[in-house]
């Protein structure tokens, strides 16, 4: 019963394109046509007329306050040759790791854990959902508070534990941490809710067949929720891994990419070169080369999962 | 509902009819960003309608555009498109980037044509303020809400550790020895410190600045703004400073503090002496409950501190008659007696209050 | 539950908590909300109400900005945005998940690209877009950059490929139109997902601050997080943190509200997976 919902669910998989352009195939992509047509049309506007100018931005050199431009690789070269774009590499590679797998188990956990439809349940997803909520304009101060040395929320009842004041967001040994920490509250809930909504088309007589058949808890998880949950994890790995570069000025508002670049990650380093130093040149190679290894490392992430769903259970 | 639809409907026909109505007020926009915490915004627009009052024939616009960071980027984004708000209150480090850039428009023919001269217009601000808005040859910006740091002492813990609330620190030397009474210990840790400074962002560059210049030293060379300094003595001599407080007197906070857990551990009696902006004066005026006092930067060599807040600019490619209305407005704003700092406008009054900013 | 289980009591305490973890930060800003503004305190971070409650927070707040207005415009932003985008992510997500193509896997990075730009960099181009098409300080303006959502068609697209296919196949034996399909089938069981991605678009674009910060500058077109930030982001200096804590809830708490609501119909939607 599983597997025969495996297979179904993985027979429209990607890259199964037509190979015969036969009259009802063509009738196919003409109506696929119809039916991106909505999307594309904005996508070109909003999407793709931006990456054409970074990319030409990329490699246009110009010098601040002259009107001479001329083109070649030179933002590249200035851009690997920058101390601060390889600490920031670092350290969003160390963010990615932090953020990404806690808070995606945290989050099939409590959206395994709050599934059924009881009242207490359902106040529990809202609070694990409210961090999501929060306006970055108001979470940023409200953080601040919590990880205020002495007075916060954090040092305040630890030290009533007897613990010492700590400079969360202003030690540079900690800060990364820190906005780890605030990462993970703020996006379990987030990933929670697409774990929820995936649970929903699993069938119920699924479990029931297993349990009659004498499965544990532990067992219907490995065996029916997490195969039939694939496309979902799929999907939340993949914008898990995109919004640790293009999502996290909640966290780069708290400290600015300091203390000494110990938080600068990849969005804020390009949002300085490009608002801060008026280095277009640099901020468009810096976008270019980060659109480039998260398209790479979505098309591995998903080729892998995908085919995961196909061959498993 | 239907008064708003008439009242739209009269303002298309208007606009319809083109430069032929002598009626149309001229619309402009004035960007600005809120430096300090409070009704700002909402002063703001006070502000300008009152302005709006005085002169029918101009019909101004406050939009409020975020942080000064925001407001950059949002006046820079709004040239390209070829939407240039008529004033913009820009932070005074962003000036001269947009000079540099050639995107904002020279004061001097607009003194001229009020019959003034550039001279005897910027002889109505205080010499110290000159720098910001009058180089390369022309008036570039006017001084709008301007600040300077501030030293800020709890006068409580003065007299508790023998201190004079009436000599505060003014030297150096004097700092150190305070910061070092103030600081209470109890074993390693610090549950008050004698100092705390500001590290987030560019609050700290300030502060460095302002140390730098009390050493006798300059950030930049004055004749050509591209070239800052980052080793010279004096510089070197104001980072030893704030090290020694830190690792060798161990009377501040390691790591930085933001701004705001500066304002909020000196209201929270956990921090002694702080250095924070004029802008936050009368914010701690009306909210610090134990009694407190003000000094001067102390100094090494000399008494002088940086001059920062924001200044009023204009972008280029406006049309003669919203040149001419902006140019209303940020005389009107700036006017001798400061109608920005009037009764009406008690927040708006928090820069320009200090002494500095007002035309003498 | 099963109380007798001993591994489902374990996950009850772990449960609780991460609740505990969870709910601390949001117990908090409920209490500094009503806490009456003491700057010389160092109780500001107590959760336990030690204090007679006061609105006076809440009234500066209130008093900061235009509510009323700001609520208005930031409701025909989301519901516009959210409109739009249900149409153009079901068909594309449809098209992914269904049909086959020519070059469908390129097609389907292309739209992914969308996702993996950061926002700085699209401010200037995209402002510049918007006022070639007239649509500077308008609500509009603030929205169509959004119309088309890669998220969306990449979510709309898993959530049809996780619908077994004996549903539509029993559809055209029945002799339905592939259009008949899609409203009639695929909508109703893909209900979850569109939930999903309604919530999330709403709680994104009623939190944003950059581009409409960017694209409005008329004050009657401005939208909450604006009005929000205008109060609880000064660039110097001090915090008013009761200030703070009620202008967040203002802002908040109809999203609270909503979400509460809303994540009811994740579980009734097992109704609809009975259908067939």
């Amino acid at each position: 019963m599983v597997a025969e919902a495996e297979g179904r669910a993985g027979a429209t998989g990607m890259g199964r394109t037509a190979r015969r352009v036969s009259a009802r195939g063509r009738a196919e992509a003409l109506r696929a046509g119809m039916l991106l047509a909505p999307s594309l049309v904005f996508l070109a506007a909003f999407t793709y007329w931006p990456i054409g100018q970074v990319l030409l931005q990329s490699f246009t050199i110009e010098t601040f306050g002259s009107k001479e431009v001329s083109f070649g690789a030179g933002n590249f070269e200035r851009l690997l040759a920058d101390a601060s774009f390889s600490r920031a590499l670092v350290n969003n590679v160390v963010y990615a790791l932090g953020t990404i797998v806690p808070s995606v188990v945290i989050a099939l956990a409590l959206a395994v854990g709050l599934q059924d439809a009881t009242r207490f349940n359902a106040t529990l997803r809202t609070i694990v959902f409210f961090p999501v909520l929060l306006p970055l304009v108001a979470a940023a101060a409200l953080f601040m508070f919590v990880f205020l040395p002495g007075i916060g929320l954090l040092d305040y009842y630890l030290g009533k534990l007897g613990a010492d004041n700590t400079n969360w967001l202003g030690d540079p040994d900690l800060a990364l941490w820190s906005l780890i920490a605030i990462t993970v509250w703020k996006n379990a809930g987030y990933y929670m809710l697409f774990f929820l909504a995936g649970l929903q088309s699993i069938p119920l007589d699924l479990y029931e067949a297993a349990r009659i058949e004498g499965a544990g808890p532990w067992a219907r998880f490995r065996r029916i929720t997490l195969p039939l949950l694939g496309p979902t994890t799929a999907f939340v790995l993949v914008i898990a891994l995109v919004n640790v570069i293009t999502q996290v000025d909640h966290v780069v508002v708290l400290t600015e990419g300091g203390p000494s670049d110990a938080t600068n990650l990849l969005l804020f380093y390009i949002y300085q070169q490009a608002h801060e130093n008026y280095d277009y040149g640099k901020a468009a190679a810096a976008t270019v080369l980060s659109v480039a290894g998260l398209l790479a490392l979505s098309f591995l992430s998903l080729r892998t999962l995908e085919r995961g769903i196909h061959y498993e259970a | 509902m239907s008064r708003l639809a008439s009242a739209a409907l009269a303002a298309a026909l208007t606009f319809s009819l083109g430069s032929g109505a002598a009626l149309a007020a001229t619309e402009i926009e004035m960007f600005f960003p809120v430096p300090v915490e409070g009704k700002l915004a909402k002063e703001m627009k006070n502000l300008v309608d009152r302005f709006n009052a005085e002169h029918p024939d101009i019909k101004a616009t406050a939009v409020y555009t975020g942080s000064y960071d925001e407001t950059n980027i949002k006046t820079r984004a709004a040239i390209k498109a070829g939407r240039p708000p008529a004033a913009v209150i820009m932070s005074a480090n962003f000036v001269l980037e947009y000079q540099i850039n050639d995107e904002i428009q020279p004061l001097d023919p607009l003194v001229e044509a009020d019959g003034q001269t550039p001279d005897a217009f910027m002889a109505q601000f205080w010499p110290a303020l000159h720098g910001n808005a009058r180089f390369a040859e022309k008036i570039w910006a006017v001084p709008f809400h301007n600040s300077t740091p501030l030293l800020y002492f709890n006068a409580d813990h003065f007299r508790e550790v023998g201190l004079d609330p009436a000599n505060p620190p003014a030297t150096w030397a004097e700092w150190v020895d305070a910061a070092k009474k103030l600081t209470v210990r109890d074993g390693d840790s610090i549950k008050r410190y004698g100092l705390m400074i500001p590290g987030n962002y560019d609050y700290l560059g300030w502060i460095m600045t302002a140390l730098t210049m009390s050493n006798g030293g300059l950030y930049y060379n004055p004749a050509f703004g591209g070239e800052v300094y980052y080793d010279t003595p004096s510089m070197l001599g104001a980072l030893t400073l704030v090290d020694d407080m830190v690792r060798k007197h161990k009377v501040m906070p390691s790591g930085v503090t933001d701004g705001k857990a500066v304002s909020t551990g000196f209201f929270a009696g956990q921090a002694s002496m702080v250095l924070l902006s004029t802008g936050s004066l009368s914010f701690i005026r009306e909210n610090m409950k134990a009694d407190y006092g003000v000094a001067f930067v102390p100094r090494n060599l000399r008494n002088a501190v940086a001059i920062g807040g924001a200044s009023l600019i204009m972008p280029k490619g406006l049309t003669p008659e919203r040149q001419k209305a902006s140019w209303t407005l940020i005389k009107w704003l700036t006017a001798p007696g400061c109608p920005a700092s009037g009764a009406g406008s008690p927040a708006t009054s928090r820069r320009t209050r200090a002494p500095t900013t007002c035309r003498k | 539950m099963r109380r007798a289980d001993p591994s489902a009591l374990l996950a009850l305490a772990a449960l609780s908590a991460v609740v505990l973890v969870w709910s601390t930060p949001l117990l908090w800003m409920a209490v500094a909300s009503f806490r009456p503004q003491n700057f010389g305190g160092l109780d500001m971070a107590a959760l336990w109400p030690d204090f007679v409650p006061t609105l006076a927070n809440f009234v500066e707040a209130l008093e900061s900005a235009d509510f009323p207005l700001l609520y208005l415009n930031t409701v025909i932003v989301c519901a516009g945005t959210l409109g739009v985008q249900l149409v153009t992510v079901t068909l594309a997500g449809y098209a992914f998940a269904r049909l086959r193509f020519p070059g469908k896997e390129l097609v389907f990075y292309a739209f992914l690209l969308q996702l993996m730009l950061v926002p700085p960099i699209l401010i200037v181009p995209n402002l510049v877009t918007i006022t070639r098409l007239g649509l500077y300080d308008n609500l509009v303006g603030a929205m169509a950059p959004y119309f088309a959502s890669a998220f969306g068609v990449f979510l709309m697209r898993q959530t049809f490929r996780t619908i077994p296919k004996d549903f539509e196949e029993a559809a055209i034996v029945d002799g339905a139109t592939w259009w008949q399909l899609v409203w009639r089938v695929l909508i109703p069981l893909a209900r979850p997902g569109m939930i999903a991605f309604g919530i999330v678009s709403v709680v994104s674009h009623w939190n944003e601050f950059l581009w409409p910060l960017m694209v409005i500058s008329s004050p009657d077109n401005q939208t909450l997080t604006i009005g929000l930030a205008s109060f609880t982001r000064g660039a110097e200096s001090a915090s008013q943190w009761g200030v703070i804590a009620a202008g967040t809830f203002l802002v908040a708490a109809p999203l609270l509200l909503a979400f509460a609501l809303f994540q009811r119909q994740f579980v009734n939607s097992f109704l609809f997976s009975g259908v067939k």
